[in-house]
Order: C-alpha cells, then sequence, then structure tokens
C-alpha cells in the first residue's frame, strides 16, 4: 500500500519559501512562545508569515495567539485561519480542549494528514512550532524538510544546554541547516546560550530577556508585542528577514 | 457540478502526486485506491477532484475506488469494534474532526467495554493506494 500524504505535504510545504522549525529538544524554554511571537513579529515588519503548531498532543500556540474560536475554511484543502496578520493551524481545531492520547506513529500519522491538506500558498516564512523532545514528528519532519532553517531556542539552565547541544549534534549530523540560537528567559548577563552557539559554531541570533509582563499579555498579541520580550522579538525578526532576504 | 472546495481536493491531489511519482516515466493506465470508512471521505466529491486534477495534471487514467471497512481495538482489553459502533453516538462536528485527522477517533471514542481511550486503527483509516499500473 502506498500513503499518498507525503506527496501531498512536500507539495505543500514546497509552496513556502522557507519553513523555519522552532526547536529545542528540552521542554519549558518557551518555544512556543517564541515561535508565535516571531510569527507575530515577522508579519509586523512585512513579511508574509504562516504558523503551524507541529505539537500534535499538546497544542498551545492558539492560547498565545488569544484564539478563542476553532473555525477554519475549506478551499480544496484546509485554508489556514487569518490572525493578527498572519495564518495559522492546529491540531486544536479538530480536538479543542480535548485530551489526543497519541502514540509515536499515530503522531506521524495526524501530523502528516495536516501537512498534506493545509494549503500555504503566500506564505514568505512558515514557522512550525515543534514539540519537546526529540521523538517520531521531529524526525520525520527532518527526513521530509531537506530545506528547512532550524531555529534552536535554550533558556539559560545548565539542563537546557544539556538537552540543545544534543539537538544541535543531531541536526548537524543529519546536514540539516540552523538559521542559528536565540537564548530565552535571559537575566542579567546569562552567557550560556551564547557560549552554546559559538561552540557549535552557529549564528546567536538573540537574547530574549525574562520579562514577567509576558504572562500577562498571552492571548494579546498587541501586548504580547508591547513588551520587553516582544520588543526583542522583533528586533530578532528584522535580524530572521535579514538573513533569508526579505529587506524591510 | 461547481468545482468541489472541500478537502477532498486535497486528498485527491496527494493520490494524483503519489501515482505520477510512482509511475515515473511510465504512462498511468489505473490506480487503484482504498478509502479507509474512518476518514469519512465523500466518494462522490472525491472521484470528481480525482477526474479534474487528472486532466489538470494530463494523465489519462482509471480510478478504481475500494472502501475499506473501520475497525478499531482497544489496547487495554482487546476488544475490537467497527466504524459503525465507533462512530455512531458521535455528533456532527465530532464525526467532522475524525474526517480531518483519523487519529482523533482517541479523542472522541472511548472502549465501548472498559471505557479506555487507548485505541489503535486496525483497518480503514483513511486514504491509501493499493496499486498504480503503467502501460
Amino acid at each position: 500500500m502506498i500513503d499518498p500524504r507525503i506527496y501531498g505535504a512536500l507539495k505543500r510545504l514546497n509552496e513556502v519559501e522557507y519553513v523555519i522549525p522552532v526547536m529545542s529538544g528540552k521542554g519549558g524554554v518557551g518555544k512556543t512562545l517564541v515561535a508565535s511571537t516571531l510569527a507575530l513579529a515577522l508579519s509586523k515588519i512585512g513579511c508574509k508569515v504562516g504558523l503551524f503548531d507541529v505539537d500534535i498532543t499538546g497544542p498551545n500556540c492558539h492560547v498565545v495567539l488569544g484564539i478563542k474560536e476553532p473555525q477554519f475554511e475549506e478551499e480544496k484543502g484546509i485554508v489556514p485561519v487569518l490572525t493578527s496578520g498572519i495564518r495559522f493551524m492546529s491540531i486544536w481545531f479538530f480536538a479543542q480542549s480535548r485530551p489526543i492520547p497519541l502514540r509515536g506513529k499515530e503522531k506521524s500519522s495526524a501530523l502528516l494528514e495536516l501537512l498534506a491538506v493545509t494549503r500555504w500558498e503566500g506564505i514568505d516564512i512558515l514557522l512550525l512550532d515543534m514539540p519537546p523532545g526529540v521523538d517520531d514528528e521531529i524526525l520525520d519532519l527532518i527526513t521530509l524538510l531537506k530545506n528547512a532553517r532550524y531555529l534552536l531556542v535554550t533558556s539559560p539552565s545548565r539542563l537546557s544546554i544539556e538537552t540543545v547541544s544534543r539537538t544541535l549534534r543531531l541536526l548537524k549530523a543529519e546536514g540539516a541547516e540552523i538559521l542559528g540560537v536565540v537564548g530565552n528567559m535571559i537575566r542579567d548577563d546569562d552567557s550560556a546560550p551564547r557560549s552554546l552557539a559559538e561552540r557549535g559554531g552557529i549564528q546567536y541570533l538573540s537574547s530574549l530577556p525574562y520579562d514577567p509582563a509576558v504572562e500577562e499579555a498571552i492571548g494579546n498579541p498587541e501586548s504580547l508585542l508591547s513588551t520587553k520580550f516582544g520588543r526583542a522579538v522583533i528586533s530578532l525578526a528584522e535580524k530572521v528577514a535579514k538573513v533569508l532576504g526579505f529587506a524591510h | 457540478m461547481s468545482v468541489p472546495t472541500l478537502h477532498e481536493w486535497a486528498l485527491a491531489e496527494s493520490v494524483i502526486l503519489a501515482a505520477l511519482s510512482r509511475a515515473q516515466e511510465g504512462k498511468i493506465k489505473k490506480v487503484v485506491i482504498r478509502l479507509g470508512e474512518l476518514q469519512q471521505v465523500d466518494e462522490e466529491i472525491f472521484s470528481f477532484a480525482l477526474r479534474e486534477l487528472a486532466k489538470l495534471y494530463e494523465i489519462d487514467a482509471e480510478f478504481e475506488i475500494k472502501e475499506e471497512k473501520a475497525t478499531v481495538r482497544c489496547r487495554r482489553c482487546g476488544f475490537t469494534f467497527s466504524f459503525a459502533e465507533a462512530l455512531s453516538h458521535l455528533d456532527e462536528s465530532s464525526k467532522e474532526a475524525i474526517h480531518f485527522v483519523p487519529e482523533l477517533v482517541k479523542s472522541f471514542v472511548s472502549c465501548p467495554k472498559c471505557g479506555s481511550s487507548d485505541l489503535e486503527i486496525i483497518s480503514g483509516r483513511g486514504v491509501s493506494i493499493e496499486e498504480v499500473i503503467t502501460e
């Protein structure tokens, strides 16, 4: 039996100029917040942006974006929802608050299903909010996405640095192109994330500050972009856009 | 008939692209497709989309569609049940969610015998290609 979905998924993903998986390997470093806010920031500076929540069993991007209603349109596939200037899709639109108890292959299959039918035409940059760990979905995507530019997020914690170092080694071994490392929840002169990037020969893109105002701003994109964290993400977006060749 | 705008079109396009890839340089004569019951694909819309996409991709082939019955098994107690038993009590929006992502049967359905959500789709999940016949 032939699974046709991989061919559909490749076509959909090739409609986008750049695919940026935002990943870490470690949970709790702020991937969802960074991916979602970066999507908003890139859109704010003029890029056409998509965001896909790859965390099939624990989707959260919709919380950051403040989406309450799981409505979307179909037009020869699924049309990702336009929200705060970005196109967004997530398994949340189908499962909402229900538990999504999927095992390895089931997660891969669910992800492939959505990738095969979600239309990203007109998008310059598609950000993928990747789940924690290095599991089936991530390994599948590394195989599928030959032209992705990986963005690694780490916190200053030694626990995070250890895990992200491992993730960096994996990506390099797989020949993946790495856009750079972002340090998140940085206080004072936390230098460990920058050192990680330097040791790995990878560009250190930004130190995003620890900002207690962020929690209150979650769900309100305008407020989020106005926080100290949000403003730093806008600077990060400008850097990313420049690296990818989008002049603004 | 007006052009269908449902996501069956995207499913059909995946089939066309897969068939083209499998055929490589050969001319596709026939594609045998299985529609798994769980995904509740609208066969009429799907077939229409296949025919329209075949014109777009310049394929002159026959499409044979076979239905595959859906069976779901509980991993906890081993109880096996059918599509009808799995989806019979669900409302339309729940069935629609499973139509888009069949794996979500685990979010909407529990084992009729023991109540567990740890289910396994044994057969009839979704769209697959049984055979691509070329000249």
